[in-house]
């Protein structure tokens, strides 16, 4: 490249830094800490470590299924927080409310991942149930499941009936 | 030449003309604590903020949007303020442009308020939009802005206020406007540079893009490749090479909507279509068209169509096209397909094509047809179709009815075993001028296989088997057989190897002749998964008949830092004893795009491309 062209180039690099379009000067905002990251709803949770971690994340369960688990992660906890969860049938009532304290005697910025787990039993009724997590008792994510009763349907059972 | 940089003047000027103005009021206006964009995954992501909605105004304390699918959803504590007073609730989900939304409280029962006309069924069904969205996420982008204000523009756009750009999770540098989601393919409005690359046998070769989009008014999409040749040495092509595509659709009133389309390439290959298309409540549409074609090395072609559709639920859907050419060239196309009775459809097409054989004079006159009545039950499907080729120029008919009848698969020994049957009968006849020739062929299969069958606690065995035989009117009637074998073992957790033995045989008889081939396989793959961060298999084949090894892959992902990836695929060839191919990426995860390094061992090329997800 020729001098002029280099010339040219940074010029043309300059001139938003010039017109003010880029700036150095600009504050950077930070994220608060104790911050809800994500909820999950699965069958099964395993640890890793030190962590739970989501097995068959799902949103069909039938009366196969034992429960259903709500996994939450949360970020940067450095104190003392409470957390909650709320199932809710397919009608809307209330039917688990739980409530739990995580201790942090360390005062270390940490991640935590939290579970809730509701039994299901084919008694219960079909539909899309809700459940509410509450961390600091503000609501941070809801997720819901379908609870279906069925037989599934097959050539050879219906050979036999 | 002077008409042709016209044309691609006016091609280039299409996109333009239809980006036209832009609304200047903001859709919504976010301050908060801390907001994040990702521009990978075209997300927003808010902690504390204030926006308006309508007559209310609102304070959250966590705000998720998700562009792509134009989810809004605010919570973490609401607050929401009027005239009325004040009040909270848990959950919003709310549509700015149209000022609608849900509100969802949880107390000892969930309690839902519509605002505006707000559905509440059609809320809920967006909260898995919005469900994977998190700071975490959204600071693991390749691109990402964070700030304290930002705006969503009446199209979707998100502009930024005294923003910061990270590029890798690293700090930039500060904007002080920018619009944040200008990019790739997906935006829905903006340029894109797709790909630049350089080739020692290609060239330099360069793809851009435009798209705008207005909604219920405004499509278009243009795109521009160059090719430049003129830096190789002995390339015996042309020097440079530019195509240019354009199409763009007006909606002129509710309806109504113009479709403008053009191509033109820089061997002198250029088309373009004007057409104009009504539609009545989706049962009734009609379409009037002009295009004009120039071809390579020969005169151009003027054509004007009309075609009109009917879809029906209970009369069936229709099409009728007819185009003619100022040559006397034409075109005509007719479809109908409707259920005719429960599982039962029929289908019609036919059309008919007279078009000028190259330059000269002479024309090829062409009427082809198909009737296809269709069965299907749970049981066994049916069918019978009739297929009629007339070539009227070259006296030449071919008729082809065939009949289709199979058993579904079906499940026997509950699930052990799944078998199908099924069986096609072909008869042709074609007519010559002066002669008439027929002939019937049938074909009927027979599978059957096994569920994997469990001989330890990590080993398991599968069968499959195959039967065909083939009959044809000349006697030449062939008989095929074929087994697959597949043994599978899990050694450790995430490592298994699996075992494949096949066989197959075609056997030939003719009188009491039989003659034919058979041919045997032995493959072992091993596939490992024991985590995330690893992925991959590896393969050989072995030929058992002539006692030599065959083929061998492997393909292998590895998770290096944050999203990045090692992916590589070889090929060995033992029978001629070299390596076939190497393929290598370095991949960046980067949501709606990824960025690959990729080194090609056959073309011996080092490519970077951006490439939409």
């Amino acid at each position: 490249m020729n001098r002029r062209g280099f010339v040219l180039l940074t010029l043309a690099a300059l001139l938003p830094i010039a017109t003010g379009c880029i700036s150095m000067a600009i504050k950077v905002p930070f994220p608060q800490k104790n911050r809800f990251e994500r909820m999950v709803i699965c069958t099964d949770v395993e640890e890793k470590k030190g962590l739970f971690s989501p097995l068959d994340i799902t949103s069909d369960f039938n009366p196969g299924n034992e429960r259903v688990i709500c996994l939450v992660r949360l970020q940067e906890v450095d104190r003392d927080v409470q957390v909650g969860w709320r199932w809710y049938d397919p009608d809307g009532r209330l039917v688990r409310d739980i409530d739990q304290f995580i201790y942090n005697e360390e005062g270390l910025s940490t991640v935590r991942a939290l579970y809730d787990l509701f039994p299901l039993s084919p008694e219960l009724k079909a539909g899309t149930w809700t459940v509410a997590f509450y961390l600091e008792g503000k609501m941070a994510a809801s997720g819901s499941f379908l609870f279906k009763i069925h037989i599934p349907f097959t050539f050879s059972n219906r050979e036999d009936s | 030449m002077k008409h042709r940089h016209g044309l691609l003047a006016a091609l280039l000027l299409l996109p333009v003309l239809a980006a036209g103005t832009s609304d200047e009021k903001p859709l919504l206006e976010l301050e908060g604590e801390y907001l994040v964009y990702s521009y990978d995954f075209n997300q927003l992501y808010g902690e504390r903020v204030r926006f308006d909605l309508g007559d209310l105004s609102v304070t959250a304390g966590v705000i998720r949007i998700d562009f792509t699918s134009r989810t809004f959803h605010a919570g973490g504590g609401l607050l929401l303020q009027s005239g009325e007073g004040t009040r909270a609730a848990d959950e919003l989900f709310f549509r700015p442009q149209e000022g609608t939304g849900l509100l969802i409280t949880y107390g000892e029962s969930i309690r839902f308020e519509s605002i505006g006309d707000g559905q509440i069924e059609s809320f809920l069904a967006l909260r898995k939009n919005t469900a994977s969205i998190s700071l975490t996420k959204m600071t693991g982008s390749l691109f990402y802005f964070t700030g304290r204000k930002m705006e969503i523009a009446s199209d979707y756009d998100v502009f930024g206020r005294n923003v910061t750009l990270y590029i890798e999770g690293l700090e930039s540098f500060g904007l002080k406007k920018f619009k944040l989601s200008e990019g790739i393919k997906q935006v829905r409005s903006g340029f894109a540079l797709d790909r630049l690359w350089y080739s020692k046998s290609q060239g330099l070769q360069a793809r851009a893009s435009y798209i705008y989009q207005k909604e219920n008014k405004i499509s278009s999409i243009s795109s521009l490749d160059y090719e430049e040749h003129s830096i190789l040495k002995g390339y015996e092509g042309l020097p440079r090479q530019v195509d240019l595509r354009t199409d763009n659709t007006f909606v002129l009133t509710p309806g109504v909507a113009l479709n403008v389309q053009g191509n033109y390439n820089s061997s002198s290959l250029w088309d373009s279509r004007l057409a104009l298309t009504k539609n009545w409540n989706d049962l009734f549409q009609l379409t009037a068209d002009f295009s004009y074609n120039k071809p390579v090395n020969r005169k151009g072609e003027v054509w004007v169509g009309l075609a009109g559709r009917m879809n029906s639920s209970s009369w069936g859907n229709l099409q009728l096209a007819g185009r003619y050419e100022k040559t006397r060239q034409y075109l005509a196309e007719l479809a109908y397909e409707r259920e005719l009775f429960k599982n039962t459809r029929l289908r019609l097409d036919s059309s008919y094509a007279k078009i000028r054989i190259g330059g000269s004079g002479d024309y090829s006159e062409i009427f082809s047809g198909t009737i296809d009545l269709a069965y299907t039950s749970e049981v066994f499907d049916m069918g019978a179709n009739y297929f009629l080729n007339n070539d009227l120029f070259g006296k030449q008919l071919l008729s082809q009815p065939q009949l289709r009848v199979g058993l579904r698969p079906f499940s026997l020994y509950s699930g052990l075993l799944t078998a199908s049957l099924s069986n096609m009968f072909i008869w042709n006849r074609v007519q010559l001028e002066d002669t008439r020739l027929s002939g019937y062929s049938d074909n009927l299969v027979f599978k059957v296989g096994t569920s994997p069958l469990p001989l330890q606690n990590t080993l398991s065995l599968k069968f499959d088997l195959a039967v065909e035989q083939f009959l044809e009117k000349e006697g030449r009637n062939f008989t095929s057989g074929g087994l697959l074998m597949k043994l599978q073992k899990e050694l450790f957790r995430g490592v298994r190897l699996e075992g494949f033995y096949s066989y197959q045989t075609r056997r030939k008889t003719e009188g009491w002749l039989i003659e034919g081939t058979s041919g045997q396989d032995l493959s072992a793959v091993l596939r490992v998964n024991p985590t995330d961060k690893l992925n991959g298999w590896i393969s050989v084949s072995y030929d058992p008949k002539t006692d030599r090894f065959r083929q061998s892959f492997a393909d292998i992902m590895i998770g290096l830092i944050k999203n990045w990836k090692f992916h590589s695929q070889i090929n060995y060839d033992f029978l001629l004893n070299r390596l076939n191919n190497i393929d290598l990426y370095l991949i960046r995860e980067a949501g709606r795009f990824q960025v690959r390094v990729v080194w090609r061992s056959l073309s011996r090329q080092i490519l970077i491309e951006l490439v939409p997800n």
